[in-house]
Order: structure tokens, then C-alpha cells, then sequence
């Protein structure tokens, strides 16, 4: 055998592996959202059985759920929007030739993009409990912009960054206006970029629990609350918790299958080109 | 149609100053090449015509007037980019049509326009292409194209070709200067390839970097010839020509200097100096007859055969030395010892102290 097999051997080793080990618990999950109590905790654990679909016609039919599914669905999409709406004009800013202390604003949004999410909750509420933005979609998606914001303009900023600037210059003398130029050149330009930055923040969106959990009661109530909602308070409901978990999963999922390439494309950045 | 004044004009990034007291003037129609060293600030003066690099002091003119703070699109301009800077997600049409549509033009117009330059640059055939999908020469073509459909007075060119393979660049370089002479507009082009700047310009400006201590940027602004046969100073002498011009610094005794043993009177100017640098061209730098002549000892180190030409060489008591010869058949070969002499009447002189020509 010779050095190249053997190392192509022992990465589909390690991908088989790594691959097993992350995609366990979902199946497991997946597991009990299709058995009954009985199956789900038998041991040894039973490998084959009969599916039913009872959890997930309880999960579907139920109200609660459905509403935080949609919450979720609209602060992704409100989250995105204001982000982008902001976030854009801002990175154009941040990418003109001379700003003062560029480099460390763009270390301080990283930073604020990496800030523990309950740091918000706090003073928040009270401000939220005033303004009457407390249990609402928009209020959730105003306080998620304390981190899809920063990280909408670095990402944007980088993808900007990789526009040529002589592209700019070139257009100025055309005599394109800025907004002109962020309008018709940057912005198609940087279209991968954009997609991958939405789906990075409509991942984090989706899966926000800490702020979602402080800030909403009943009303804006989001899909991860309402996954968390089928444990009571005496027993849980394992499958039903299960299949809503599995449920809250295929947005994403769907999702990251078919924008595969943009987000790999938008992490590596500039590196490909 | 417009000239381009430079009045003492002064760029200066932050506080590190680019360009110095520039002042030059390029006539209406002309076609002026701005050549250097990397770093000299060709690209800064052209760009400042642009309106893309600020002008500290002095004045810039364009048509006569003053064009110093005016916005790019404002300035009777357009400019050919080293990038070519194509906007990759239009089509060719869209990129020869982009000025138009901000100007507001109507769809059927600006399709007219952009179909009429098209067939002028011989893009017909790819106005539905995107610039990826175009060879190096068409890109210059797009870009070349997008210039002239601003109808400008001058046409600014940074570095055109040099992304172009040696061939297709001897080629678009004659497209150039024709397309000059059908457009009647100024040109300014900067390059630092001097064959470009030698067989291109009406006049070149002759530019050294304020890094390496200069007092202004530009040495000499004259026509080919002038800068190839009387250059201004050593900076010239030794910045034109390849291969360079053969320079040596020589002791004055008696109102002359001595080149091994050939004997060289000097001009008035140079007579009360204690040394002289004196150059002279490789191709005029001449191979004794054996015996006939008094010269210099040299032996050959290296040999450069270019088919039509030689180029030897020698090592000498007073440095190295580079002969270009035209003559074919049986020259010196490698380690001989020969004799050199000058050409006395294509001998350049400079001061060692200003550097600049003795007449
Ligand atoms: N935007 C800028 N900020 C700071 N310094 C600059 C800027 N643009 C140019 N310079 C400096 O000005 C000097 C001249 O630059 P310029 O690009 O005009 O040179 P050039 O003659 O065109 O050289 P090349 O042949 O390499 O293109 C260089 O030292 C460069 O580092
Ligand atoms: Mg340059």
C-alpha cells in the first residue's frame, strides 16, 4: 500500500468518525421522536422499530409551537433586515480608502459579536418593560442586532475589501455617486458574500435561546422556547420535545444543504478567487 | 481637445511628499509620456489629473482652467487603468454603457453609442460576454473603448499594457499612437518601459523619485531625440537607453581627460572642474584598429549575442564598459584584451557636483 493510499484511508477514517460523532445525538433524537415512550427508553436501546408519527401530529397541531416557529421565521428576517440595511452603507464607510482606526473598529465589532448574549438581557428588560418592545417580534430582533449587526459589517467589510479599488475609482469617474457605486458594483459583487452572511446570521437568530428566554413572555415567544416548552414542570414529554427538536432543525437544515457553497465560499473569504 | 498645465504643483501623502514643484505642460493634442523608476510618482501625477490624488499646492489646469479640487466626472477626462478596472459582473455592453446610464441616457441611445465603439475597437462580437471570459488584449480594448465613449479631452493611460504578453504589446502599442492620431485629444501616458516611452510620445517627461534625494521630480521633459542624444543630466543619461550609457568619472588635466590613452579636449564649461563625468552609449563606443589608435585596455568578460547585434563587456582599469555592435561576423572573443576608444563627437559630459550637462 502505498504513503498516499494509506493517508486517504486514514482521512475517510477520521471523517467517518467525526462525521458519526456529530451526527449521533440527532439521530438519537430522531430515534425517540419516533418511538413510543416504552421503545424510546428500553434497554438495551431497540435499533429497529415500528415509526409512529404521533409526537410529530402533536408537535405540528400545536399552537404554541407553531407560533414560535413563525416568531423565529419573522426575527430571522427582521434581524437580517435591519443588519443589512445598516450594516451595508456601514462597511461601504469602513472600506473608503483612509478611516481613521479602521483596524480597531473592526476588532472592536469582532468583539462585540463574541459578547455573552445574556450580558444584554439585564439592562434590557427594564428598557424593554418601558417602551413596550418587551414580548415583541420586533423588540427580539432589535436586541439580536447587538450581535448580527457587528458581525454583518465585518463580514461585509471583508467582502468589500475584495473588491478592487480601482473598480471604485473608475466608476467615480464615470460619475457615479457613492451610493451609485455600493448600488451597482459593490453589491453584485459581493452577492456571495451577502447570502453567506444572512444564513451565518440567520443560523445564530434561529438558535437563540438566552435573549429570546429574558426578553419574550408569551406573545414573541421563539421556536427555541417553544422546543423547551414540552418539558413541564413534573415530567417532560420526550416525544414531542423530540420531534420539536428535529422540526426547529429542518429550516436550517434545508438551508445549509442548499447554500453549501456560499457559506464555505464566505468563510474562506478572499481566499478563493 | 484640451492642454494640461501643471503649475508648481505638489502631492504629498500625509506628510511624505510624492511629487515637488512639477511644472509641465502638455499641448493640446499632444501625446506625453511620463516615464521613471518605480516610485518616481507617475502614477500620482497622472492620477492627479484624474482628480484621484489630491494636489497639496501649486496649480493643475485642464483647457485652461483650474481644475484642482474639481469632481473626476467634471474634469474633461478619462482614463485607461493598469487593471483595465472592468466591472466583473457586467456584461462588455454594460461596462461600455455604465457612464451613459448614470448620465441618464436613454436605453436606445446608450445601445447605439455602445454598439458604434464597439465596431470601432473590433468588439462587435463579444458585447454579451462577461470580462472574465476575455482574453488579456480585449479587456484593454473594453477599457480602451469605455475611454473613448466619453469623448474626453484627455485620455490618461496608467501602465496599459504592461499585463500584455512582449508581442501583442508591440502591437497595441501602434494601435495606440493611430488611435491618437484619429482622435486628435491630449494623451497622457505613463510607463516605465522606455521603449514604450521612446517610440510613443511626442515628448517625455523624464521623472526621478524624491526618495532618492532629488530636489523636484521631473529631470528632463523634451522629445525623443532630445532626451536620447542631449540628456539633461546623469540622471537621464543613465535612466534612457538600453544598455545604459557607459559613464566614468575622470581627472581634468590641462583642459582635457584622458581615456587610456586617447586624449579628449573639453568644452569651456567643463575645463575649470578638478574631475568630469563623462558617458557615452554603447553604441558608439568603438573597438580600436590594432595599433592605429591610442585607447583603453579592456578584456571581454561577457558576450551577448542578439543575432544582429553584440553586446560585449570589457573590464578596464577605470570600471566596466559596454560596447553594442552592429558589425557582423568576427568580434573579440571571450577573455581577449582589446583596445576601446571614444567616439569624440558623442561624448556626454556632466558635472560630478550638480550632475546636470556641460556643453
Ligand atoms: N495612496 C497613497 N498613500 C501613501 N503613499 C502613496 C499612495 N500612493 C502612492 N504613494 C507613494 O507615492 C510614491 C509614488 O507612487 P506612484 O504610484 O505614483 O509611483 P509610480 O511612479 O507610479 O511607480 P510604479 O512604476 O511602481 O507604478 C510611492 O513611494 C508610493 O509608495
Ligand atoms: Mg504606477
Amino acid at each position: 500500500m502505498t504513503r498516499a493510499r494509506r493517508a486517504t484511508i486514514l482521512s475517510y477514517a477520521i471523517l467517518i468518525l467525526a462525521g458519526f460523532l456529530s451526527l449521533f445525538p440527532i439521530l438519537w433524537i430522531m430515534g425517540i421522536s419516533l418511538k413510543t415512550q416504552a421503545d424510546a427508553f428500553a434497554m438495551p436501546p431497540k435499533l429497529i422499530f415500528v415509526p409512529i408519527w404521533d409526537h410529530y401530529a402533536k408537535v405540528w397541531g400545536d399552537a404554541a409551537f407553531i407560533k414560535g416557529f413563525f416568531n423565529s421565521v419573522l426575527a430571522a428576517l427582521l434581524g437580517n433586515l435591519m443588519a443589512f440595511v445598516i450594516g451595508i452603507p456601514a462597511a461601504f464607510a469602513l472600506n473608503q480608502r483612509r478611516v481613521p482606526a479602521r483596524g480597531a473598529i473592526l476588532a472592536w465589532l469582532l468583539l462585540s459579536y463574541m459578547l455573552p448574549e445574556f450580558l444584554f438581557v439585564i439592562p434590557m428588560y427594564g428598557l424593554f418593560q418601558a417602551t413596550g418592545l418587551y414580548d415583541s417580534v420586533f423588540g427580539l430582533a432589535l436586541v439580536y442586532q447587538t450581535f448580527t449587526l457587528p458581525f454583518t459589517i465585518w463580514m461585509m467589510r471583508a467582502f468589500f475589501a475584495d473588491v478592487p479599488f480601482a473598480l471604485y475609482e473608475a466608476a467615480r469617474l464615470e460619475g457615479a455617486k457613492s451610493w451609485q457605486i455600493l448600488l451597482r458594483v459593490y453589491l453584485p459583487m459581493a452577492a456571495p458574500g451577502i447570502a453567506a452572511t444572512a444564513i451565518l446570521n440567520t443560523i445564530r437568530i434561529w438558535n437563540e435561546l438566552a435573549i429570546a428566554l429574558g426578553l419574550t413572555f408569551d406573545k414573541a415567544q421563539t421556536v427555541t422556547l417553544a422546543v423547551a416548552a414540552y418539558r413541564g414542570y413534573a415530567s417532560i414529554d420526550w416525544g414531542a420535545l423530540s420531534a420539536a427538536a428535529i422540526t426547529s432543525m429542518l429550516p436550517m437544515l434545508i438551508f445549509a444543504v442548499l447554500a453549501q457553497r456560499q457559506i464555505v465560499g464566505g468563510l474562506s473569504l478572499g481566499a478563493v478567487k | 481637445m484640451a492642454a494640461v498645465e501643471f503649475q508648481n504643483v505638489g502631492i504629498s501623502f500625509g506628510n511624505v511628499p510624492v511629487v515637488k514643484d512639477l511644472s509641465l505642460t502638455v499641448n493640446d493634442g499632444e501625446f506625453v509620456v511620463l516615464v521613471g523608476p518605480s516610485g518616481c510618482g507617475k502614477s500620482t501625477i497622472l492620477r492627479s489629473i484624474a482628480g484621484l490624488a489630491g494636489i497639496s499646492s501649486g496649480d493643475m489646469r485642464i483647457g485652461g482652467k483650474r481644475m484642482n479640487d474639481a469632481d473626476p466626472a467634471a474634469r474633461d477626462i478619462a482614463m485607461v487603468f493598469q487593471s483595465y478596472a472592468l466591472f466583473p459582473n457586467m456584461t462588455v455592453a454594460g461596462n461600455l454603457g455604465f457612464g451613459l446610464k448614470i448620465r441618464g441616457e436613454g436605453k436606445a441611445e446608450i445601445d447605439r453609442k455602445v454598439a458604434d465603439v464597439a465596431a470601432v475597437v473590433g468588439l462587435s462580437d463579444h458585447l454579451h460576454k462577461r470580462p472574465g471570459a476575455l482574453s488579456g488584449g480585449q479587456r484593454q480594448r473594453v477599457a480602451l473603448a469605455r475611454a473613448i465613449l466619453r469623448r474626453p479631452g484627455v485620455f490618461l493611460f496608467d501602465e496599459p499594457l504592461s499585463n500584455l504578453d512582449a508581442e501583442f504589446r508591440t502591437a497595441m502599442r501602434a494601435e495606440i499612437v493611430r488611435f491618437h492620431r484619429t482622435q486628435g485629444a491630449s494623451m497622457v501616458y505613463v510607463t516605465h518601459d522606455q521603449t514604450e516611452a521612446m517610440t510613443m510620445g511626442d515628448r517625455i517627461a523624464v521623472l526621478a523619485p524624491l526618495a532618492a534625494g532629488h530636489k523636484a521630480n521631473l529631470m528632463q521633459y523634451g522629445t525623443p531625440d532630445e532626451v536620447y542624444h542631449r540628456p539633461a543630466n546623469l540622471f537621464v543619461a543613465r535612466f534612457i537607453g538600453t544598455p545604459r550609457m557607459n559613464v566614468v568619472t575622470l581627472p581634468v588635466k590641462g583642459g582635457a581627460v584622458r581615456f587610456g590613452g586617447q586624449q579628449l579636449a573639453l568644452p569651456p564649461s567643463a575645463v575649470r572642474l578638478g574631475n568630469v563625468i563623462l558617458g557615452q552609449r554603447p553604441e558608439h563606443l568603438r573597438l580600436s584598429q590594432e595599433g592605429a589608435e591610442p585607447g583603453l585596455v579592456g578584456t571581454v568578460e561577457h558576450i551577448e549575442n542578439l543575432g544582429h547585434e553584440m553586446i560585449l563587456t570589457f573590464s578596464t582599469a577605470i570600471g566596466q564598459m559596454v560596447l553594442r555592435d552592429a558589425r557582423s561576423g568576427s568580434g573579440p572573443m571571450l577573455g581577449q584584451t582589446v583596445r576601446l576608444s571614444l567616439d569624440p563627437n558623442q561624448v556626454h559630459l556632466f558635472d560630478p557636483a550638480s550632475e546636470q550637462r556641460l556643453d
